[in-house]
């Protein structure tokens, strides 16, 4: 005779730790020695639920619990009866959780491997990463400094920003070890080169723009860009951490992005009432790349005007913000 | 990357104002007390012997407790009971009269009530006047136009320094300081915090001058405001009824004379010619400003460049800051060792090294500001204008305009310009002749 059902004890990421088939009704599940499946879970009743069937079906039958048994999104007390649904359904009882699949359940087709995120990457992809994040850093450094101490201060640079990187995505690797079991190494470096590059390519491509047109709004709001490109990093690295629960990821993440724009811009705000990163575009480029014409000074005053009445009305209000900033006077 | 603050130990700092507070002015105390005092010859003795009566000290009490917050001197100029003293003795009292009130204390060390009632913030002067008493009062005379004072010749400088006593010092007269945007006496003495506002007499014990600052970093280095702009004040006020309520509004008036005066001045004087090989620069006349310049090659084969500073030595002391005064400065960079991109990073970052926050957000709005490219005399600038409001002076404005070349990929020059304590149209106005000071060099 086959198996009338297979009851499986699940771990916290999903995964089954326990499986037993279940040959005859009823099925007694708790923590009492008795039981057909035993949870040694201190939150799970001697008897905590039965499943059996009867004409109708299978059913559950919650037993003497104060905890009551969870299936789905269904919380049922003691004495309730649930009936089997057409599907395999998750069970909690006390913090365990459980699967109860039937025989009468229709099997799923088997998936092909691709169709699941395979989070080990390539190593064509993680060294091109390396090599253009490597360019980044070179390049930036070659723009920072003087010609003389070039060589010294690259490789200082490059220790610096391998130490962080390893330091980071070791972090990383931890938590999913921690949570998933595998260490998923390589997605987090790739997670973090690909951020870094978009973080550094947001930045650049803002100034640049910003320089070319006169756009100073641009670099000055380039912080909420860059905001969201650092948050979608975060949720790329959850990924690895809690792959059962997409909702939970998108939501920290998507929280995390509101809560870093909000932030940012009140810095802005306390510094300079603006929400711009900066009260004025300073980034310079060579002036081919300078695309926007300039004006004439009528023209540029002409723009001023509109401050004044703006100005008045700020200095009319009475003294909002405590005496924090470090106002310097010129008194001797 | 923050600015190189060579230039300001090289600036003579003007002004350090002598009205002595508890709160302020302690190292210099300190170095004052250590300094002995010149020996006092017979004619000092003389002088001040005759002026004692004259002579008063002017304290700033708290309301409630009564302990003191500042000292000063005075003297009496009319047998009313006038006494003349500094703005900067009596400005506390002057703008918070709900906290602060004014007495003056006599050379035998009695204690009287006194009133304010005119002020000469731009000359930083301040007419009272003593409570009424039966007999009449003592004055010091004003020493006239027509008898002018020369180079060398010894006076007398009196007050209560450091508040430990009456005292006379013994100096010379140097005539008028240069660069002053209103006349001062350079009084060769040591002039002490507490001195303020006290009189500095001939040999004959009249007024030449009062006490008013003295050189920081200087030796025997002084400043006296001419004794005529006291007469004035003392004609004009002398049956003036006493001002109770803050003197904000009072300021804000002679504050908006002296802004229209300055702008005009500085129109007027206009810029010097070839300041730069490719540019012209705005680079004032030294009238009424002193401009300091350094050069500095980059050792690491990176930017060398000049620098130029252009400052008023007066700023007109209103209370708890300064203002009405104008500051020109800018900085030449030369870049061919870099290359184009790295130039322009870095042209960048010293751009934005620029701050525009002055004074704190009790006393001004935070800055607005306005940016483009612009161009004068087809040479393409990137301006920005930053404009702060007074919250106490309502109608006057800080301005900062920042001006850097976008020409040539490894050169290039930054130029500022900060406009302190003028009105809206004078602020464009000021903006306006900076501005159209650039272009291109006429041998470029």
């Amino acid at each position: 005779m086959g198996a009338l059902a297979l009851i499986e004890i699940l771990d916290r990421d999903g995964s089954v730790r326990h499986a037993q088939k279940v040959l005859s009704w009823p099925l007694r599940v708790g923590r009492s020695l008795d039981n057909d499946v035993v949870l040694d879970d201190p939150h799970v009743a001697g008897h905590h639920f039965t499943v059996d069937a009867n004409e109708d079906g299978v059913y559950l039958a919650v037993g003497d619990t104060i905890n009551g048994v969870g299936v789905g999104s269904q919380r049922l007390v003691a004495g309730e009866r649930w009936q089997a649904a057409a599907s395999p359904s998750t069970i909690v009882a006390g913090r365990s959780h459980l699967r109860l699949r039937l025989a009468e359940h229709p099997l799923a087709p088997e998936m092909p491997l691709t169709a699941t995120r395979v989070l080990a990457q390539g190593r064509t992809t993680i060294a091109w990463l390396i090599g253009l994040n490597v360019l980044a850093v070179v390049f930036d450094t070659y723009l920072e400094i003087d010609p003389e101490p070039f060589a010294r201060t690259v490789s200082m640079t490059l220790m610096g920003s391998l130490a962080i990187a390893l330091g980071w995505c070791g972090a990383w690797t931890l938590l999913s070890k921690l949570f998933t079991r595998q260490a998923h190494f390589s997605w987090h470096v790739r997670v973090l080169l690909t951020t870094t590059l978009a973080l550094e390519a947001v930045g650049a491509l803002s100034s640049l723009l910003g320089f070319m047109f006169s756009w100073p709004w641009l670099p000055g709001y380039a912080f909420v860009a860059q905001a969201a490109v650092a948050a979608l990093g975060l949720y790329f690295h959850l990924q690895a951490v809690e792959p059962h629960r997409p909702w939970f990821t998108r939501a920290f993440a998507a929280t995390a992005f509101v809560v870093s724009i909000g932030l940012l811009a009140w810095g802005h705000w306390q510094r300079t009432e603006s929400t711009r990163s900066a009260l004025f575009q300073s980034a310079m480029f060579p002036p081919a790349l300078r695309v926007a014409r300039p004006v004439d000074i009528e023209t540029f005053l002409a723009r001023l005007q509109p401050l004044e009445a703006e100005l008045e009305a700020k200095a009319r209000k009475p003294d909002d913000s405590e005496d924090t900033d470090t106002g310097t006077d010129d008194e001797d | 990357m923050k600015k190189p603050a060579w230039w300001s130990a090289a600036f003579v700092v003007a002004g350090l104002w002598l009205c002595f507070g508890a709160s302020a002015q302690a190292p210099s105390a300190a170095q004052a007390a250590s300094a002995p005092l010149p020996p006092v010859s017979l004619s000092a003795r003389k002088v001040y012997e005759q002026a004692r009566s004259q002579l008063v000290q002017i304290r700033t009490l708290l309301k409630g407790p009564g302990s003191q917050l500042s000292v000063g001197s005075g003297f009496v100029v009319s047998d009313e009971g006038h006494i003349i003293t500094n703005y900067h003795v009596v400005s506390q009292a002057a703008l918070e009269p709900e906290r602060y009130k004014l007495v003056y204390v006599t050379a035998d060390g009695r204690e009287f009530g006194v009133q304010l009632l005119m002020l000469d913030v731009l000359h930083d002067l301040a007419l009272l006047k003593a409570a009424p008493r039966t007999g009449p009062f003592d004055a010091l005379k004003f020493r006239t136009d027509t008898q002018p004072l020369g180079q060398g010749e010894r006076m007398y400088s009196l007050g209560n320094p450091l508040d430990v006593g009456f005292a006379v010092i013994e100096g010379n007269y140097n005539g008028l300081t240069e660069r002053s945007f209103y006349p001062q006496i350079f009084f060769a003495g040591s002039l002490n915090p507490g001195m303020s506002g006290g009189p500095a007499l001939d040999q004959e014990g009249r007024v030449i001058g009062i006490n008013v600052a003295r050189q920081v970093g200087g030796e025997q280095v002084s400043f006296l405001v001419p004794s005529e702009f006291a007469r004035v004040l003392l004609q004009q006020g002398q049956t003036a009824p006493p001002l109770i309520a803050s003197v904000w509004p009072i300021v804000r008036e002679q504050l908006m004379t002296h802004q229209s005066l300055l702008t005009e001045r500085f129109i007027q004087q206009g810029w010097r010619t070839s300041t730069h090989p490719r540019y012209r620069v705005p680079v004032p006349v030294d009238k009424f400003m002193r401009c300091w310049g350094r050069s500095q090659a980059s050792e690491a084969g990176g930017l060398s460049h000049d620098r130029s500073d252009c400052a008023m030595d007066t700023r007109i002391f209103v209370g708890e800051f300064n203002t009405g005064s104008l500051r020109t400065s800018y900085q030449s960079y030369d870049g061919q060792k870099l290359g184009s991109l790295r130039f322009a990073k870095r042209y960048g970052e010293l751009f934005d090294a620029e701050s525009f926050q002055r004074l704190s957000s009790r006393h001004q709005t935070k800055p607005r500001c306005k940016e483009d490219y612009v161009e004068r005399d087809g040479l393409p600038l990137r301006a920005v204008v930053c404009l702060r409001a007074y919250k106490k002076l309502p109608g006057l404005y800080d301005a900062s305009v920042l001006v850097a070349t976008v020409d040539h990929p490894t050169s290039g020059v930054q130029g500022r310009f900060d406009i302190e304590g003028v009105n809206y149209a004078n602020a464009m106005k000021l903006t306006r002749h900076y501005l159209e000071a650039y272009g291109w060099a006429r041998s470029h």
